[in-house]
């Protein structure tokens, strides 16, 4: 009985002597991480490894063993692929190769020269393919040696860990936008107000002005075009004469007092002072025959502004200017402008 | 388990939306008629197609987004719709029961090829509610004629409202008239007020001119009056002609008219713009008289600018006392608004 309760207790010693990591006496590297180029399963990718040594001594070889497991039998991971990993940069202690032979461990080597205690070293492997669990952890399990072939003792040693993770697809749609707008004051769509423009009392002998704005913008492939619809201003039958050629989009002319006129234009203009240019981030630009400092025109259904692409805001200030002859019939003289806004998608 | 497998299949096949696999109709565009918010308007829908097949119909369903659940824009309205021109295609009539959802439809189900560019026309169409407010029109062909079956191609069309300008002014009541002795073009150039004469002579005439000028949009026109006293000194004066007469030379004279003399050479017809006339009785060349409160000149309607010379003559005697001769000339401009 005390013969077979012996041997069995060799039996256990043996197995112990076995079962303990070759590690076991090694140092521990400190201040170890792995950071994944991506952590998408089965992608090809850098694992860029930090960790200090922490033993004074020569280091020839370090390898990386990834495993389904911290410890004990290590089982390569399902999907690792590290036969086409490369050493790509190594900072601290340097000069070293890559091996890949081996999937699973591979090692980078170097004729063996010392590493100073507390060297914090980093090396990045290119071109490993993760391992192609979903939101699975895996560790790796980093050895140095002083052979450069990754065999006797590990001098030290220490574990990390990292995951594959579930990649989160973000979707959403654009849909056909224009954002248009018109009043009298404001800088975009969100601010417009106002409808009314008074240009005043009309005067044989200076000019009246007013403006209006407008802001466009659209993702239409071929842009848009605004037009401008109405009639002249009028006080029951009597009018006042629309500037410039009277034809679709034709010429614009300048503004003289004393002569029946009425026009618009999108600019900043000195004869008279009124208007502004177009302004905003966006590739809008005027229409012929409006995008001229100092020449007005009217004529309904004239193209005053356009854009041939998908265009970001624009903000258009539309300009009139009124004059009167000496015999223009008095009255209070209204006109309505209808801006209309067509993109092409 | 197999037929239980084709329940699903076909419960898919009909879960999926009819245009998933429509082609995009490019390019695309919706002209409102007008952009005005509530208002009865006409739309210019032009599509091209994408695919080549039979078309039974096209749908236009105006949203308030450019997908999904389509909720029809507050206030707009189509029920009283019409198709007003058609070309691409033909022999469409519209059905426009569905507010918010009008389609055109044959049912010949005419073929149209790929790039086939189709241009209608809607009216009777009543813009959403809210001014400058995008809105959407999803427009699917199908090749069936109830807006419904067989999607082919499809595209949406943002549209937008917009904020009318109302411009407003006034033209107030309005009289232009100045009086100088020198004019460049208009009022504002007007200069001067002293016309000398010079020194008189039994032997010879004296003239002078003097301008003015008119304008108006007084609907009854206007008339000037030439106000004042004929030529004195002290007491002594130089007889005004009560009535139109030539110069003579020798004889006691002072008047005016508003023409371009011969004798003596003196003055310049009426002329500008506008349609203001000299009155007959100081209107005729080498014919002169001055009777203070005389209407010189008038304009029957509005009128535009004239320009008026006054010419002036002086015709003394051999007789007439020495002495520097003044005389003031008041022009009058009445508008009859």
């Amino acid at each position: 009985m005390k013969i077979k309760r012996f041997l069995s207790q060799l039996s256990i010693l043996a197995l112990a002597t076995v079962v303990v990591p070759a590690t076991a006496l090694a140092a521990e590297v400190s201040s170890r991480s792995l950071t994944l180029g991506s952590s998408a399963p089965s992608a090809v990718t850098t694992h860029l490894y930090g960790f200090t040594v922490p033993t004074t001594g020569n280091v020839g070889s370090i390898e990386f063993k990834y495993c389904t497991t911290a410890s004990g039998a290590c089982t390569t991971p399902a999907g690792l692929v590290t036969t086409a990993a490369s050493l790509s940069n190594q900072t601290g202690a340097t000069g070293f190769s890559m091996n890949n032979t081996t999937n699973g461990a591979p090692f980078i080597f170097r004729a063996p020269s010392s590493i100073p205690a507390t060297t914090q070293t980093t090396y990045t492997l290119s071109s490993v393919t993760n391992p192609s669990g979903i939101n699975t952890e895996y560790w790796v399990r980093i050895s140095t040696f002083a052979a450069n072939n990754a065999t006797g003792g590990a001098t030290d040693a220490g574990t990390v860990a990292f995951v594959t993770t579930t990649q989160i697809t973000v979707t959403g749609t654009m849909p056909e936008s224009i954002v248009f707008c018109v009043g009298t004051s404001g800088t975009n769509c969100t601010n417009m107000t106002g409808s009314a423009v008074n240009l005043g009392t009309f005067s044989p002998t200076i000019a009246s002005t007013g403006t209006s704005v407008m802001s466009a913008s659209t993702n239409a492939s071929f842009g848009y075009t605004i037009t401008l619809v109405g009639s002249t201003m009028a006080s029951g039958a009597n009018s006042i004469a629309a500037m410039g050629t009277q034809s679709a989009n034709g010429a614009a002319t300048a503004s003289s007092p004393g002569t029946a006129q009425f026009g618009t234009n999108l600019r900043a203009n000195t004869v008279p002072v009124v208007g502004t240019d177009v302004s905003g981030p966006g590739t809008g630009t005027t229409g012929a025959g409006y995008g001229t400092i100092n020449s007005f025109r009217y004529f309904t259904g004239d193209t005053v502004a356009t854009a041939t692409g998908p265009v970001k805001d624009n903000l258009f200030t539309n300009s009139y200017v009124v004059n009167v002859s000496p015999d223009q019939a008095a009255g209070v003289y209204t006109a309505t402008m209808t801006y209309i806004c067509t993109a092409t998608f | 388990m197999m037929r239980m497998n084709r329940l699903i299949l076909a419960l898919l096949v009909t879960l999926l939306p009819v245009s998933a696999s429509a082609a995009g109709l490019s390019p695309r565009s919706v002209r409102l008629g007008s952009s005005q918010a509530g208002v009865s308007t006409s739309d210019t829908i032009q599509i091209t197609t994408a695919t080549a097949s039979s078309i039974g119909s096209i749908g236009f369903k105006y949203c308030t987004t450019a997908s999904g659940a389509c909720t029809t824009p507050a206030g707009f309205g189509s029920t009283t719709a019409s198709l007003a021109a058609q070309s691409g295609i033909s022999g469409f009539a519209i059905n426009n029961t569905s507010n918010g959802s009008p389609f055109i439809f044959n049912a010949a189900a005419p073929a149209v090829v790929t790039g086939t560019a189709i241009s209608l026309t809607f009216t009777g169409l009543v813009n959403p509610a809210a001014t400058n407010t995008t809105f959407f029109v999803r427009v699917t062909t199908y090749t069936a004629t109830d807006g419904v079956t067989g999607a082919v191609d499809n595209g949406t069309v943002a549209v937008s409202t917009a904020q009318q300008v109302q411009l407003t002014g006034v033209t107030p009541e309005i009289l232009i008239f100045c009086v100088g002795t020198t004019i460049l073009s208009d009022c504002s150039t007007m200069t001067g007020s002293v016309l000398d004469f010079g020194d008189f002579s039994p032997a010879a005439v004296r003239s002078g001119t003097s301008v003015m000028q008119a304008s108006t949009n007084a609907g009854g026109g206007y008339s000037v009056t030439v106000n004042g006293t004929t030529l004195s000194s002290g007491i002594n004066t130089i007889p005004a002609l009560a009535s139109q007469s030539i110069s003579t030379i020798g004889t006691g004279q002072f008047g005016l008219n508003l023409k371009a003399n011969t004798i003596p050479t003196v003055g310049t017809n009426p002329f500008g713009a506008g349609s203001g006339v000299t009155t007959a009785t100081y209107g005729t060349a080498n014919q002169y008289r001055f009777v203070t409160g005389d209407t010189v000149a008038t304009a029957s309607a509005p009128t535009n600018a004239n320009t008026f010379t006054s010419s002036y003559v002086v015709n003394i005697g051999g007789a007439q006392a020495a002495g520097v001769y003044t005389a003031t000339m008041t022009y009058i401009c009445t508008a009859n608004f």
